[in-house]
């Protein structure tokens, strides 16, 4: 799927996307984490996954790699989710870019501040892979 | 309950907070002490010890199958997220810094043959998420063939683990086997805004 994610379009991908063709970023700082979502993309036919262990990380893997939607933890020690976001909407290049915030609870507080600054969507943990589906198909459409 | 005579001092005065399965409270207060009661459920004692703040969990992973040994199955992914939920919980009312936490851990004992071995299997999973994220163990009174009380006080960091005696492990027991069987595994998250 790299190559149809096209920086300034909101509609970042238009036809049914491949779970095997999507490349994820996975960011979270604890690795039982970043290894429960591993696990659930893996099920839901993910092969290209990428880790990043800190909002810092990330944006160095952002640099490298070619992906089509991040999924993020919130709370983070140096670079935390929000101001992740706020750095990859700033940028050119990853402006359009899909992304999922992942965190512990619901406060709608938080949400509307994500959802002020771009974010896609929003998972509460502890998730399971019908979830996390749901919240990748809102995103970047019915997996086929 | 009254606290036994051989109880610490710091410990027979102030507020007590029981804690109870499934949940998780942080404190800086300096004369508040957290409580549970532990069977074959786990309860970690986090503190950030330069902001003395501190908190205490208590979980159950309750599946009896081999699931449990699958590191990320629904059984370890709530025990995984409650282990983070207590841990943002002290960072956030703390400095923010993973470096300044210390944690003791409690509990997994071996109370009732109808329990299998759900104690080790806690304590393998709490084990294995220390390992995995780089935490030191401070602290630690895990096993055995009995319950426990452990007090624990936010502000200072001071554990206190007490072995019970049979009658009340065995009604410790009974209530974690209720939970077994109703498989409250995983704990549906609330999760109401439907924003998008």
């Amino acid at each position: 799927m790299h190559g149809a994610v096209s920086p300034g379009t909101k509609k970042v991908i238009k036809t049914m996307p491949k779970a095997s063709a999507v490349s994820v970023l996975v960011v979270d700082d604890q690795q039982s984490m970043r290894g429960i979502c591993k696990y659930i993309l893996t099920q839901l036919g993910f092969k290209d996954i990428i880790e990043a262990k800190s909002g810092r990380d990330a944006l160095g893997k952002l640099e490298k790699a070619n992906v089509d939607l991040i999924i993020s933890d919130w709370n983070m020690e140096d670079i935390d989710g929000l101001t992740l976001l706020k750095v990859i909407r700033k940028h050119p290049r990853t402006q359009a870019m899909p992304f999922i915030m992942a965190t512990g609870r619901s406060d709608k507080e938080q949400v509307k501040e994500a959802i002020s600054f771009g974010v896609n969507n929003y998972i509460v943990k502890p998730y399971d892979a019908s979830t996390m589906k749901k919240r990748i198909e809102a995103v970047i459409g019915a997996l086929s | 309950m009254a606290l036994p005579n051989s109880l610490p001092p710091e410990f027979d005065r102030g507020v007590v907070t029981t804690v109870h399965q499934g949940e998780c409270h942080v404190s800086g207060d300096v004369d508040l002490t957290f409580s549970t009661v532990l069977g074959s459920c786990i309860s970690a004692c986090v503190r950030d010890r330069v902001a003395n703040v501190g908190g205490m969990n208590h979980f159950l992973l309750a599946e009896q199958s081999g699931s449990a040994k699958d590191r990320y199955g629904a059984s370890a992914r709530y025990g995984a997220f409650a282990m983070e939920q207590l841990i943002n919980k002290v960072l956030s009312k703390g400095t923010g810094k993973k470096s300044n936490l210390e944690i003791k851990v409690f509990g997994g004992g071996k109370i009732n043959a109808s329990l299998d071995d759900v104690g080790l299997k806690n304590i393998e999973f709490v084990r294995s998420f220390m390992a995995d994220e780089g935490y030191m163990m401070m602290g630690e009174d895990l096993g055995g063939n009995y319950a426990r009380r452990v007090l624990f006080k936010p502000y200072s960091g001071r554990a206190f683990c007490k072995r019970l005696d049979s009658d009340v492990g065995a009604n410790v027991a009974r209530e974690e086997l209720a939970i077994a069987k109703r498989r409250v595994v995983v704990a549906p998250p609330v999760d109401d805004i439907e924003l998008f």
